[in-house]
């Protein structure tokens, strides 16, 4: 049975024997992770519920937590081609994109692939990148192609993109318009671990070193198929409404969440709930992702609060049908 | 969220209609009248439950709003949910200290809908905003209110004012340049060397400055800055400043706004603030929220700079502006309430002038089926007078009822005409209601009562419509059909326990018009009240001695001057005394309480001796009837001893001279057909016996027709035309035409007027007689006899003594007639009708205070005083709202069985002591927080989650068992 087929409709409901195999799968691949991050489970989760809603990830911490060691644990467990890009304030898009270079010998312009063709591409430090460039990679991650000098190049499948910012109180930064923010399907930030998991970290090996020897726990196919079921988790009118009620909350004061991110809202639940075995959405779904899917699309939509603040106060007070 | 109850104008016109209804009741004694301000009553009441009810589920939130500017208008985004069972109506949202609100006709249950206000524009602190909510549904007599605490916050900042020019820079000590820089702004100033970047073009910019280029490139105006490092900062002191207090805000807004522009460092201080120098945006919005807290919290002390606390204050006091006079009138509701109007008219046709009838029609027309404007104050006014003139030449005595209804109705079709806004609206609806009284005090007949209720419904329908504010006929409808259903018991009991004759006015509002019984009798004048149905009298009989249907000749006046078929009472005679030694097995003592008919006569039965009137003693008048010193005005009660069998006995004497030449005049003309037939009596006769017996067997061998549709004799032949041709008449009819024969033939006669008959109540021991039962008859003097009672009409139609005038009149319709038997069943359901109809009278119309006391003994409750029965009222009054409150206030039944159960296990566990279900809770974060190991709440929450929230169609019923039968410890 190829993936691809496996590649169910929406309306078509999951069986629960699926969610529960897809959860034994799933939970392999977390604890697999978690090896080599230590004591971020929840980050963890959340991150492998982004893959399988075919979303892309932003990571927005201080430098050091982690963040690069996640993706790359991530992209190592799932057996994923994994590239990382340094982002830089002189970086061109040509340098992520790839160029179209004279090639002597034939006399024709050869596309000279770039690091954004790869199945996990880390863009560490987003923010250090001029708009240009960055929205050169957001092209990229919305369309699923390049398109350079007037040839289209598919990128492979997963395209899996996790993006690393600096908080935006750091100088030198150009920080992601809200348009290009909502490209990405969370937010997370990783923060400092707990004091025994740091002193495991402390104590243990070299992180680098555990990545190298990391087995795969699941494949390429095992992981389409996933996304597929994801796409089938069954979603019933009562927890539409619930959507529409949060997504109408969030108009209530001003400038709310967009229609995409309801959509967003929607798969990342989706995931979650395959995430936990289950084959329907139930709100609790809606708000475990909430905060990551929400908070950074209403950044700055409320005078004085932050986006966690004020999608923390959304789901706190709209009520489950 | 608290609602109150707050009245308006149309509160008070409410309560003005009630007084005026209640009044019209208590000055007719009028049953019907006081079930229909009962009616009104109720329903008023019930309504504020509704009205309550509507606001009750409602909950709003308004997020957080942008810092606004003072006298800048914008707007506030709200949200309503709506958590009741039932949709909420009509709302008007208010933001605190805006002077207007925005309105919202619906909410329906579970929804949400948003909302844009607009904000206040007066100076305020970043406190959160409060929100009134307000509503008049359902009938817009009254508005119910509620004011709301959202977490939402907006601050106002005053508006910049004054030309004061900006304080002198004081330099500053390299210390603070040190801390300024350090606080983020940095110390440049506009104005120096350096370029400072642009920014958008301000009013009062020098265009030196002006960015040409970018302006040619097509952006809009932006100048250029320039800036120098800056050594002195601005020091802004309110208390330092030479302006009256109201105006320092504005200055000092104006120059925190110059130095934010020019980037220059400033310090504010304010007594009890004090800001510390620095520049920038984030300071200078500092300083100026810090101005707007300071103005709003000192805002008495100003005298009104900002009206930040007092406006809460006002907002308590005073409701801002609503939208009764600001909104169009719909077309829809208009026209229905035309039609409303129209019903509520029609029951008054014929009753008042046609001409306002007509006048106030062609409003109707005009403004509800043309849907032609307002028209120019002219022709309203001219409308107006050529109402009040038609009134005035069609009812010339002014303080009557009919003037009263038609002026009423004339200013109905007035303010129809005019009507632009709700509050007309309103106020015709009041009238309308007003009207369907009217209908009931001018006639009060069953038919008429259903008809005025089902125009007061349809009133009462217009206003619930129009409150809707949504259009359709089937919710309206509905609501008004579940406040009637409220309304109508406890105006049934109500009307039995409510204390009558408050305002003591029984008799003020003259009825003489309603009786038969008057000085003059002219054909047709009995016949137009036998239809009738109020009481005239009612009469006890101390004794036990019950008489005789025969016996029941209720004597009223005397007629003597005789002109064929027309009879007047004539001059007063001499009296001529008698006296009469009581015997008491001979005599029958009545006790009799007569309703107010303006006249002095009393009835009594045949005939009396002498009647006792509180301390009064009455003699009887030369002609044997009872006249009071005093109008009857209000319902009084007397004693009379009469002697039925006065006429079995021997005359005491002989007829006095003037009372023989009385009784014996006739007119001039006389037909020669009557000559001849008297003549032909009297040539036979020996005695006036003789001639008195061959006339009652004439009058018996003429078969004459005894009907309420007797022929015209009105003419100058009238007498002949009704002996000889028509042979139709009533009892009028056939008393004037005897007694005229009577005197023709040379036997002294007279007509008696009165009342013939009486329903003996056993139950109450009471007699009930109505006017339906006026009656005449003739007397004739015998030489053995004295006066002798002939009823010509008992010898044409002997049973009109024992059965009442209704029953004899159906009988002889059905003898006349030969039905089939549909006619039959058309026949049984007009006697059904009529039975009903009489009932109605009986029990409802009737049942005044006297029947109300007795009633009420019959309950036990003998002698209750007024506080007492307003006790009673108060009592059944709170009861049955309490009922109606907890119809109202049931719980929501949601639509899903799922939900149901789900809710009920959560009472459940509430119950149990568990700890409430959050409403943001899902069901299994619900269960992980509550069950503490209760694996049965666990399997529950999961059931439910699969059931409501998954693809499987899992069976509702199964989980409501498991519900039920779940036990928590």
């Amino acid at each position: 049975m190829s993936a691809r087929t496996q590649t169910t409709s929406a309306d078509a409901a999951l069986p629960a024997a699926s969610a529960a195999q897809a959860r034994q799968q799933i939970e392999t691949l977390i604890q697999a992770v978690s090896q080599i991050i230590l004591g971020k489970e929840e980050v963890v989760r959340l991150a492998v519920a982004c893959l399988l809603a075919r979303g892309h990830l932003l990571f927005e911490d201080q430098p050091g937590v982690g963040k690069t060691i996640l993706s790359q644990a991530l992209a190592h467990a799932l057996g994923l081609h994994f590239r990382r890009v340094q982002f830089t304030s002189d970086l061109l898009p040509a340098d992520i994109l790839g160029a179209s270079i004279l090639d002597k010998d034939s006399g024709a312009f050869v596309f000279h692939r770039g690091p954004v063709f790869a199945q996990v591409l880390l863009a560490d430090e987003i923010n250090r990148a001029t708009p240009k460039t960055q929205s050169a990679l957001l092209e990229a991650m919305e369309e699923g192609r390049v398109t350079s000098d007037g040839s289209t190049h598919a990128l492979p499948e997963p395209f899996f993109v996790i993006a690393t910012q600096n908080p935006s109180t750091q100088t030198g930064t150009y920080m992601l318009p809200e348009s290009q923010m909502d490209r990405f399907l969370m937010r997370l930030g990783l923060g400092a671990p707990d004091r025994e998991a740091e002193r495991a970290l402390l104590s243990g090996q070299d992180r680098r070193e555990l990545l190298k020897v990391m087995p795969s726990a699941l494949s390429v196919a095992d992981l389409h198929t996933l996304q597929g079921w994801t796409r089938a988790v069954h979603v019933s009118a009562p927890l539409l409404d619930y959507l529409q009620d949060l997504l109408a909350a969030s108009r209530a004061g001003g400038r709310g969440l967009s229609p995409r991110a309801g959509l967003a809202v929607l798969s990342a639940a989706r995931a979650w709930a395959l995430l936990s075995g289950r084959a329907m959405v139930l709100p609790e779904d809606i708000q475990a992702v909430g905060l990551p899917v929400m908070a950074h699309r209403l950044e700055h939509s409320v005078e004085g609060q932050t986006g966690v603040e004020t999608a923390r106060a959304l789901l706190e007070e709209t009520a489950v049908p | 969220m608290k609602l109150r109850l707050r009245a308006t104008w149309h509160t008070l016109a409410l309560l003005t209609m009630l007084g005026a209804m209640w009044y019209a009741a208590e000055a007719q004694s009028n049953g019907a009248a006081y079930l229909l301000a009962l009616l009104a009553g109720v329903l008023a009441v019930v309504s504020v439950l509704h009205a309550r009810a509507n606001l009750r589920g409602l909950s709003i939130r308004a997020r957080h709003t942008a810092t606004g500017r003072e006298g800048v208008s914008s707007r506030v985004k709200v949200e309503l949910v709506n958590g009741a069972a039932k949709p909420a109506r009509g709302i008007e949202v208010i933001v605190e200290g805006a002077a207007r609100g925005s309105f919202v006709d619906l909410v329906e249950p579970g929804q949400t809908r948003f909302v844009e206000l607009p904000a206040p524009t007066q100076v305020r602190a970043g406190a959160s905003l409060r929100l009134m909510v307000r509503s008049v549904y359902p009938l817009g007599l009254y508005s119910i209110e509620g004011v709301v605490e959202t977490a939402g916050a907006r601050r106002v900042h005053p508006k910049p004012s004054g030309n004061l020019p900006l304080p002198p820079a004081q330099p500053l000590s390299p210390q603070a340049r040190l801390e300024v820089s350090d606080r983020g702004g940095g110390v440049v100033a506009r104005g120096g060397d350096d370029f400072a970047g642009t920014r958008e073009w301000q009013h009062g910019d020098s265009p030196r400055h002006i960015d040409w280029r970018a302006v040619a490139r097509g952006r809009p105006l932006v100048v250029k800055t320039w800036s120098a490092s800056q050594n002195a900062a601005v020091l802004i002191d309110w208390d330092a400043i030479a302006l009256p207090e109201v105006a320092r805000a504005g200055q000092i807004a104006r120059w925190i706004e110059q130095c934010g522009q020019e980037a220059r460092p400033f310090e504010l201080r304010l007594p009890g603030v004090v800001i510390p120098t620095g520049t920038g945006e984030s300071h200078t919005r500092r300083c100026l929220d810090a101005l707007s807290d300071f103005v709003a919290e000192h805002d008495d002390a100003f005298g009104g700079a900002g009206q930040g606390n007092a406006v809460t204050a006002q907002l308590r006091r005073k409701a801002p502006a609503t939208f009764e006079t600001a909104f169009h009138l719909p077309h829809g509701p208009l026209l229905m309430l035309c039609a409303a109007l129209f019903a509520c008219f029609l029951p008054l046709w014929g009753l008042v002038a046609l001409p306002c009838l007509v006048i106030a029609s062609l409003c109707f027309l005009w403004r509800g089926i043309l849907k032609l404007p307002v028209p120019h104050l002219m022709t309203r006014l001219l409308v107006l007078v050529a109402g009040v003139v038609t009134t005035w030449l069609a009812h010339p005595v002014l303080r009557s009822m009919e003037t009263g209804i038609a002026l009423l109705i004339t200013l109905a079709g007035a303010k129809l005409l005019e009507s632009r806004s709700p509050r007309e609206f309103q106020i015709l609806a009041l009238i309308g209601w007003f009207l369907c009284l009217c209908g009931i005090m001018m006639d009060n007949s069953l038919m008429r009562m259903l008809w005025c209720v089902a125009a007061f419904a349809l009133v009462t329908l217009c206003m619930v419509r129009f409150r809707h504010s949504v259009a359709g006929l089937r919710r309206p409808a509905w609501t008004t059909l579940v406040m009637f259903t409220q309304a109508l018991p406890l105006v049934v009991v109500l009307f039995f326990v409510f204390p009558r004759g408050l305002l003591n006015l029984r008799g003020s509002g003259s009825q003489s018009g309603q009786t038969g019984i008057s000085d003059d009798l002219d054909p047709g004048s009995l016949t137009s009240v036998a239809l009738r149905m109020e009481r005239a009298f009612r009469a006890t009989f101390p004794d036990g001695r019950i008489p005789t249907p025969d016996e029941r000749y209720w004597r009223c006046l005397t007629l003597w001057d005789c002109y064929g078929l027309r009879w007047r009472r004539g001059a007063r005679l001499v009296p001529e005394p008698r006296l009469l030694v009581e015997k008491p097995e001979l005599d029958l003592r009545q006790e009799i309480v007569v309703e107010p008919h303006g006249a002095r006569w009393l009835p009594a039965l045949d005939f009396p001796l002498r009647a006792d009137i509180g301390r009064d003693f009455l003699k009887p008048e030369f002609d044997d009837s009872l006249v009071y010193a005093y109008s009857v005005s209000s319902p009084t009660r007397y004693t009379v001893r009469s002697r039925p069998a006065m006429m079995e006995m021997r005359s005491q004497g002989e007829l006095h001279a003037q009372h023989r030449e009385a009784a014996l005049q006739l007119p001039d003309k006389l037909p020669a057909s009557m000559r001849a037939l008297v003549q032909q009596w009297r040539s036979n006769s020996v005695i006036d016996e003789d001639i008195v017996v061959r006339a009652q067997d004439y009058f018996r061998a003429q078969k004459f027709e005894y009907t309420l549709e007797p022929n015209d004799y009105s003419g100058p032949d009238g007498f002949e035309d009704f002996m000889l041709r028509g042979k139709k008449g009533f009892c009028e009819h056939f008393s004037a035409s005897f007694a005229t024969l009577m005197r023709m033939a040379g036997v002294p006669s007279r007509v008696v007027i009165g009342f013939l008959g009486g329903e003996y109540d056993f139950a109450r021991e009471q007699m009930v007689v109505r006017q339906s039962d006026a009656h005449a008859w003739v007397e004739v003097w015998l030489e053995r006899r004295g006066w002798f009672r002939i009823d010509p009409t008992a010898d044409s139609v002997p049973r009109r003594i024992t059965e009442n005038v209704h029953q004899v009149i159906e009988e002889n319709g059905r003898t006349r007639q030969h039905f089939g038997a549909l006619g039959e069943m058309v026949f049984q359901a007009r006697l059904w009708w009529d039975r009903l109809s009489y009932a109605w009278h009986d029990r409802v119309v009737d049942f005044d205070r006297e029947e109300q006391g007795d009633w009420l003994e019959s309950l036990g409750l003998r002698g209750s005083t007024l506080w007492q029965l307003l006790g009673i009222s108060a009592g059944v009054f709170v009861v049955w709202m309490a009922v109606v409150v907890l119809f109202l206030r049931r719980r929501a039944r949601h639509a899903d069985p799922w939900v149901r159960s789900w809710q009920r296990l959560c009472q459940k566990l509430l119950r149990a002591g568990y700890p409430p279900r959050r409403a943001c809770e899902g069901p299994l974060a619900f269960a992980a927080r509550v069950a503490a190991g209760n694996a049965e709440i666990t399997r529950l929450a999961s059931l439910y989650a699969s059931g409501r929230y998954g693809a499987e169609n899992a069976s509702a019923a199964d989980f409501a068992r498991s519900v039920r039968e779940m036990r928590v410890k």
